[in-house]
């Protein structure tokens, strides 16, 4: 293949290859686009409804209890909260948009360091829910008795064991993530991906 | 998506459209997984299209955006075990005589020589066969023009005993 003309006969072939018909593409651009302007309304609606909450619990911050270990886990509670609609909100802004001008290896790089950080908050998460395992014996202890005593338990037992499978969940896709990555740069440009 | 936006989009499609068919088509034997992997394609290069600031010509932009795409979809489909067998179940390995009629011999035979190659030269090959420089190519797998070339002459003399075995 060194001959020259050789070469431009086959890129002469190459070009005018008809491997098929371009699809009509334009039916998913306008459902794409519905579907942008949803996940941005349900981003501004998922804010609003954090802040409402926000401004409902410092209303009523003199009427909750937060003495020693409640207020431990109201901070926690609040931090996780915060933290979980930032990685959706950027997850999300993230997905709508296509990276233009990078290179397959800074591709290759972006996706690796995206799926770090992401394996890093998912042990975060783990950790700090296998910490709180006595937040629903100290609401047990700490809170008034009747009905909303044992909603508040299950409500934070629900928490805790939601967002430990969360994190189990998502460090198992994290891991397979960084594997396809890892084997992708490998395969395509014979090394790490950066 | 604004006006010039759409017409961006409008004018890529119908420029690189054929392009982007053959490049799936390296890389998709299957012809409805293709045509779903350049909806892929085309999709991408819709979301791409608002960071164009002209750094590259609007064609380096295209192909890399369906390199990467490409390259993600192979990995994809290596991990799916099933995959495998309804890929070759429906395969166009002998084209049909409607693709026959599409397709010279040389065409045909560069298309399968070209989906012969191992991935890391195919897309090499393709790129080259694009019509790209090296330095267009080493902006697209950020690895040096001079990289590029040495295994690029590998992937030619590799295409070419393919092509000869064919």
């Amino acid at each position: 293949m060194n001959d020259a003309d050789d070469w431009a006969s086959l890129q002469d072939a190459w070009s005018t290859t008809q491997s098929g018909a371009v699809p009509d593409v334009m039916p998913m651009i306008a459902r794409a686009r519905r579907q942008r302007h949803l996940i941005l309304l349900t981003i501004i609606a998922e804010w609003a409804i954090t802040l409402l909450g926000a401004e409902l619990m410092v209303a009523y911050w003199p009427r909750a209890q937060t003495d020693g270990l409640m207020l431990a886990w109201w901070v926690f509670f609040g931090l996780a909260i915060c933290t979980v609609l930032v990685v959706t909100t950027w997850t999300r802004l993230a997905a709508l948009r296509e990276p233009g001008g990078t290179s397959l290896r800074e591709w290759l790089g972006l996706r690796r360091r995206r799926a770090l950080l992401g394996l890093r908050l998912a042990r975060v998460t783990r950790w700090s829910s296998i910490a709180m395992l006595p937040a629903p014996l100290v609401v047990l202890l700490t809170a008034r008795p009747g009905w909303t005593t044992v909603a508040a338990i299950v409500g934070v037992t629900g928490v805790l064991a939601g967002g430990w499978l969360w994190a189990r969940h998502r460090s198992v896709r994290l891991r397979a993530e960084l594997a396809e990555v890892d084997a992708l740069a490998l395969e395509w440009l014979d090394g790490v991906s950066g | 998506m604004t006006l010039p936006q759409q017409s961006s989009f409008e004018r890529v499609v119908k420029e690189y459209g054929g392009m982007l068919v053959r490049f799936a088509a390296s890389f998709e034997r299957n012809p409805h997984v293709r045509e779903d992997l350049v909806q892929d394609i085309l999709l991408a290069v819709w979301q791409a299209l608002p960071s164009f600031r002209g750094e590259s010509s609007l064609k380096t932009f295209v192909l890399g955006i369906a390199h990467r795409r490409c390259a993600s979809h192979v990995m994809h489909a290596v991990a799916r075990p099933a995959y495998e067998a309804l890929d070759e179940e429906w395969a166009d390995e002998q084209p049909g005589p409607e693709a026959l009629a599409r397709l010279s011999q040389q065409q045909e035979r560069l298309l399968a020589a070209v989906r012969r190659l191992p991935l890391g030269q195919r897309q090499l090959v393709l790129l080259a066969l694009e019509g790209m420089s090296y330095e267009e190519i080493a902006g697209v797998l950020g690895i040096s023009a001079n990289n590029v070339g040495v295994r690029l002459n590998r992937a030619k003399a590799a295409l070419k005993e393919q092509l000869e075995e064919a």
